[in-house]
């Protein structure tokens, strides 16, 4: 894993080669920096407002532009084509101190402002506006705090409101879409094929999108960042219906900072087969009955989980919110994980041997640096994600501040590393399996190869519980078979389900995927290994009792006469 | 009811008859017309009725929007979909799975995106999948609906869908209708923005562009069939500015014009913009009146229009309300009063009140509520509403409302009843001019004790405001003196509206004028417009004064271009 680290840093500066630069905008006859307007701007409103009687002592810009094309369409055919640009401002304007502020109680109202970068005029007059409108909600809402502190009993955690944090210059090329309507279309078209002739598939999407969201980001300390983020998705789903209702979901994704940087049309046409191939297989698979027992889970199904159960839990302002569960503050210098477990995010670290990890930034939404973060080393827990919301033990931001625009920010996940030192091959880890079932006494223990997603709670108003949701199952019996099952969710709650985790293996998977939560849809990876828990309890997935069809496909026939592979062509 | 076998005769003509346009777009005249034939004829569930009616209605949608400030671009978009809407009754006319809402969400008109490309397969295939979803829905919201009505006292006596003959129409394009740029509107929208430039007073504006147009077909299993193109292509500004008490000011320009080729003139555009901002920077430094008015209130023009917009349109509407399980929440519901009041006088006995879709134009100026054939395949008609102010009809859709058992045609966006073209127009003899209209409101002053009247010539449509609705509705105002003077007042409201204030009209003007407005919500490409013929109107008694003070203080830092230095950027 370590290793690996290197050369993927070696590839990161091979892709910013590309990178076309073009700092400075121009519109018709002047020539400016939105940086340094934006600045300027920040320092005229920030001095002016010293003179009031609640000046500020924090304000931060941020620009968003989001430029997205979007193709999408199902068997083939071409049903939905968005173009869209946009750019909004954020602003962070804290009054009172670093100890007390307006938003010791959550961030002030949240939404932002649309935005013109064409001209200077444009983003003065915007920034001006805006910053006036939130420095008055931002001294109303102080005085709300300070009088709501007054009747309240004195707070455990008297780290403060916000964290200092060193100050930034740095200006990263800005990226241009690569916004190719035609491929797009062609490529939609192509995957979009071969469900023409799946008997059973119920319904089926292909879409391709292209994103650069650049942001530009000032504040009163003096930080000065521009950032642009490519990113390119193919994403295609299928589900089919089994013959007692359940629909039965799968899909591929693939991401890249590049058009060029996505599979080749062979290598996902050969994907698509094998999603139909095994949505056929998953009609007939057997339904499980709740369980509990020793289960192996997939990379991929590893990484979910431990976003879920561990990523979600040592995000820092949970720890400090008193409505949270705050599952592992306690466990600080303690084991949470066996010995030879270390977990770490690193948002520096661009792919994982070939596959790029959209969970990468540079800075984060507050202008602080991307850092890496060791949160559990050798299976005790070391740290947490912090964002300039400082907590009792840890009063600065390790580059976690995450959000989409509009919505404060938190501390957020980035790229997840989850280590395992001298591991088992994926057959030891089998046959371990295996020798659990035996000493248990079950029939069978389960194998998640692939999941969809999950989802936790992390109030203690509720059961602090987690969901990962799996798409491709099997049991394991003790006579070395495999048998694919469908319609289980595995449940349960962290610290018991942490406490079974037993042993992982030497291959590694990787889930790219956007996780959201009160800052909002960030995308964010996990990378890793199949992981032995000697327990684990699966629940019965939903399901719906819509009948089939009534009337036969009127175009049935005619497709699979007339169906034919598509070309491979680039 | 009508035969399976005289709905598909009629449909196989249709598609023949597109067919020799020689387009391909044929193809989803034919994908639809096919599943409909088979649906009709062997979509059945076990121990469940057919359905008695399906409808299908396709939107063929491009839709540009862009929002400029000061100059420059702040979001594009561009979208192009295809949706299909289906429609399945099941039952009777007289009692069907319509007209209830029940607990579960589960909805008998299904929509559903359609392949922009003309693939017959994969539209035939999209087209059968919703079928099937909108009929076992249907199925089941019949069987839940019909044991709602047997737990209640009185059963729903009401028809659930008129009868109407069937209607087609077609037309086709004057133009290609791919080569129309909805782009036309990008440089005026963003020269109109470039004014704001030199207006450092107006602390913010938008001006949006939107450019949609889209072909609608629609066919159902009674024989009706329409196929249209249609444009609609808008430029809205949207300015605010504070006095310096912090009084919040905003007001709005709208241009629209269903023919994307022939939009209003840039610079009749920018002094109407122009108006505009002169109207605000005068409204920044008038003062609001101290003291509250009661006393004659004349609207002209725009403003008459938008008083007729909120008080009477709406009650102009029969809108059957669909029941629901519970009996109890149903009979809370308000109801229109003007159901009630055929016959009886609702407004002045000097106006008549006249909706027809059917007129394209008014005194050589389009009228943007100009249709031909409603969403439901009726044709549009000329109703007379209101006679002598009395109330003659509502304006209905198939779904009968107590006594308006059949449709005018008025079915438009989301299949409501809602208004075309407006017209209200003096009874003969009635109108005044100008000057008597003054007269009339210089003996009401003496006859109130006030020294003044008050002139209303802008009232915001609440819809179009983009700024939040802490600002006045009244967008332009004047005390007017016995001598002609006139003298500008801000930020006030006018109350004492009520279920008499249209029969108080006491004096309308001969001359009438068109306004096109829009007809519920704003957003988006696709917008209801209406049109609004009316007089000026001159109401006894209103009660004007200014509006509480509910706004922030103004900016502490000065605007950016306000200060020299800054200027010379």
């Amino acid at each position: 894993m370590r290793q690996s680290t290197n050369r993927l840093l070696i590839v990161i500066l091979t892709l910013g080669l590309f990178w076309v630069n073009q700092l400075v905008f121009g519109d018709q006859d002047e020539e400016f920096d939105v940086l340094d307007v934006m600045y300027e701007e920040l320092q005229r409103s920030f001095q002016t407002l010293q003179d009031e009687e609640q000046p500020p002592y924090y304000v931060s810009y941020e620009i968003t532009q989001d430029e997205t094309l979007s193709v999408s369409g199902s068997y083939g055919e071409i049903s939905f084509v968005t173009d869209t640009s946009f750019r909004v401002l954020d602003i962070d304007l804290r009054v009172g101190s670093y100890d007390l502020d307006n938003t010791h109680f959550g961030s002030a109202g949240s939404g932002s402002t649309s935005i013109s970068i064409e001209s200077p005029r444009a983003i003065r007059n915007t920034l001006w506006y805006a910053t006036n409108t939130r420095y008055r909600n931002a001294v109303t809402r102080l005085s709300n705090v300070i009088s709501a502190m007054q009747s309240r009993v004195e707070e455990v955690d008297k780290s403060g409101d916000f964290a200092h944090a060193p100050t930034e210059e740095y200006r990263s090329e800005i990226i241009e879409l690569q916004a190719d309507q035609a491929l797009f279309e062609e490529k939609v078209q192509r995957y979009g094929l071969p469900f023409k002739r799946a008997e059973h598939i119920i319904s089926n999407q292909v879409a391709i999108g292209g994103d650069v969201e650049t942001r530009w980001f000032v504040n009163s300390d003096g930080t000065k960042i521009q950032v642009s983020e490519p990113y390119y998705r193919i994403v295609i789903s299928a589900s089919a219906k089994a013959e007692d209702g359940m629909i039965l979901p799968r899909y591929v994704t693939y991401a890249s900072s590049t058009v060029e940087g996505l599979p080749e049309d062979a290598t996902i046409l050969q994907d698509i087969e094998n999603l139909i191939d095994s949505l056929e297989k998953m009609r007939e698979a057997p339904l499980v009955d709740p369980y509990t027992g020793p289960a192996i889970l997939s990379g991929r199904a590893a990484g979910v989980f431990f976003h879920e159960i561990l990523g979600h839990r040592l995000e820092g302002h949970r720890q400090k919110a008193e409505h949270e569960g705050q599952t592992f503050k306690a466990k600080l210098g303690e084991y949470v994980l066996p010995k030879n477990f270390t977990v770490s995010f690193d948002p520096n670290l661009r792919t994982f041997g070939s596959t790029e990890l959209i969970g990468s930034y540079n800075f984060d939404n507050q202008g602080v640096r991307a850092q890496r973060v060791v949160v559990v080393e050798n299976g005790i827990l070391t740290g947490f994600l912090m964002s300039r919301l400082p907590m009792k033990g840890f009063l600065a931001s390790n580059g976690h501040g995450r959000k989409n625009y509009g919505l404060p920010v938190v501390a957020r996940q980035s790229n997840m590393f989850v280590e395992v030192e001298d591991p088992y091959s994926p057959e030891e880890l089998e046959e371990m399996l295996l020798e659990r079932v035996r000493e248990q006494g079950k029939e069978f223990g389960l194998y998640f190869d692939d999941i969809q997603g999950g989802y936790t709670i992390t109030q203690r108003t509720l059961p602090n519980a987690f969901t990962v949701t799996p798409i491709v199952v099997y049991r394991l019996y003790t006579d070395g078979h495999k048998e694919l099952v469908r319609g289980v969710n595995l449940i349960g709650t962290p610290l018991t389900t942490f406490s079974r985790v037993e042993a992982g293996a030497s291959d590694y998977g990787i889930f790219n995927g956007m996780c959201g939560a009160e800052s909002g849809q960030i995308p964010v990876s996990a990378v890793a290994p199949s992981i032995l828990v000697s327990q684990i309890e699966v629940q019965k997935a939903t399901s719906s009792r819509g009948r089939p069809p009534i009337l036969s496909n009127p175009v049935e026939s005619n497709s699979e006469a007339s169906f034919h592979l598509p070309s491979l062509s680039p | 009811m009508r035969t399976t076998r005289s709905f598909v005769a009629l449909l196989v003509t249709l598609v023949a008859s597109r067919a020799s346009f020689g387009q391909n777009e044929d193809i989803i005249i034919e994908a639809l017309s096919d599943e409909l034939e088979r649906s009709m004829n062997e979509l059945q569930l076990e121990d469940a009725p057919k359905p008695y009616f399906i409808g299908y209605t396709v939107f063929d949608n491009t839709q540009y929007t862009e929002s400029f400030f000061v100059g420059t671009s702040v979001r594009d978009d561009t979208v192009r979909a295809r949706t299909l809407r289906v429609e399945v009754r099941v039952g009777s006319y007289e009692l069907d799975n319509r007209n209830y809402q029940p607990r579960a969400n589960r909805s008998s008109a299904v929509t559903r995106g359609l392949p922009v490309t003309d693939d017959y397969e994969e539209l035939r295939r999209t087209v059968w999948r919703a079928t099937d979803f909108a009929y076992k829905n249907a199925v089941q919201n019949f069987a839940s609906k019909k044991t709602a009505l047997e737990n209640r006292r009185q059963e729903d006596s009401l028809t659930d869908f008129s009868v109407e003959e069937p209607f087609t129409y077609t037309t086709e394009p004057e133009i290609d209708f791919d080569s129309i740029d909805l782009h036309v509107v990008r440089n005026p929208a963003n020269e109109l923005s470039r004014l704001f430039q030199d207006a450092p007073d107006i602390y913010t504006s938008v001006v949006v562009a939107n450019g949609a147009k889209r072909r609608r077909i629609f066919m159902n299993s009674e024989g009706s069939f329409y196929d249209i193109y249609e444009q609609l292509c808008r430029i809205r500004t949207m300015a605010f500015t504070q006095a310096d008490d912090g009084t919040e000011l905003q007001d709005y320009s709208t241009e629209y014009s269903t023919d994307c080729t022939n939009f209003p003139a840039l610079s009749d555009m920018k002094s109407r913009v122009q108006e505009m901002i002169a109207r605000l920077q005068s409204l920044r430094v008038a003062t609001p009146p101290e003291e509250v008015y009661n006393g004659p209130v004349m609207f002209e023009g725009q403003a008459a229009s938008e008083i007729f917009r909120r008080l009477l349109l709406p009650r102009l509407l029969a809108i059957r309300v669909p029941m629901t399980d519970n009996p109890r929440s149903d009979s809370l519901r308000p109801r229109n009063p003007f159901l009630d009041k055929i016959g009886a006088r609702v407004i002045s006995a000097k106006v008549d009140v006249i909706n027809d879709p059917t007129i394209a134009e008014f005194e050589d100026r389009p009228l943007l509520g100009h249709y031909t054939v409603d969403r439901q395949g009726v044709p549009a008609q000329r109703t007379h509403l209101i006679d002598g102010g009395r109330l003659q009809t509502l304006l209905s859709t198939r779904s009968p409302v107590d006594d308006f058992k059949s449709s005018t045609g008025s079915s438009r966006s989301g299949g409501s009843a809602i208004p075309g073209n407006v017209f209200l127009i003096p009874q003969d003899g009635e109108g005044l001019t100008d000057e008597e209209m003054q007269e009339e409101m210089e003996f009401l002053m003496q006859d109130y004790g006030v020294e003044y009247g008050i002139v209303v010539r802008r009232l915001a449509n609440p819809s179009e405001l983009a700024f939040g609705n802490r600002t006045s509705n009244v967008l332009e105002a004047y005390k007017v003196f016995p001598d002609g003077r006139e003298e500008l007042i801000p930020v006030i409201e006018i109350t004492g509206f009520n279920d008499r204030t249209l029969r108080d009209i006491v004096a309308v003007s001969e001359h009438v004028v068109s306004f096109d407005t829009i007809y519920g919500y704003s957003g988006g490409a696709w917008v209801t417009p209406i049109s609004i013929v009316c007089p000026s109107i001159l109401i006894e008694e209103l009660t004007v004064r200014k509006m509480p003070p509910i706004s922030p203080k103004p900016p502490v830092v000065p605007h950016p271009y306000a200060e020299p230095a800054a200027l010379s950027n």
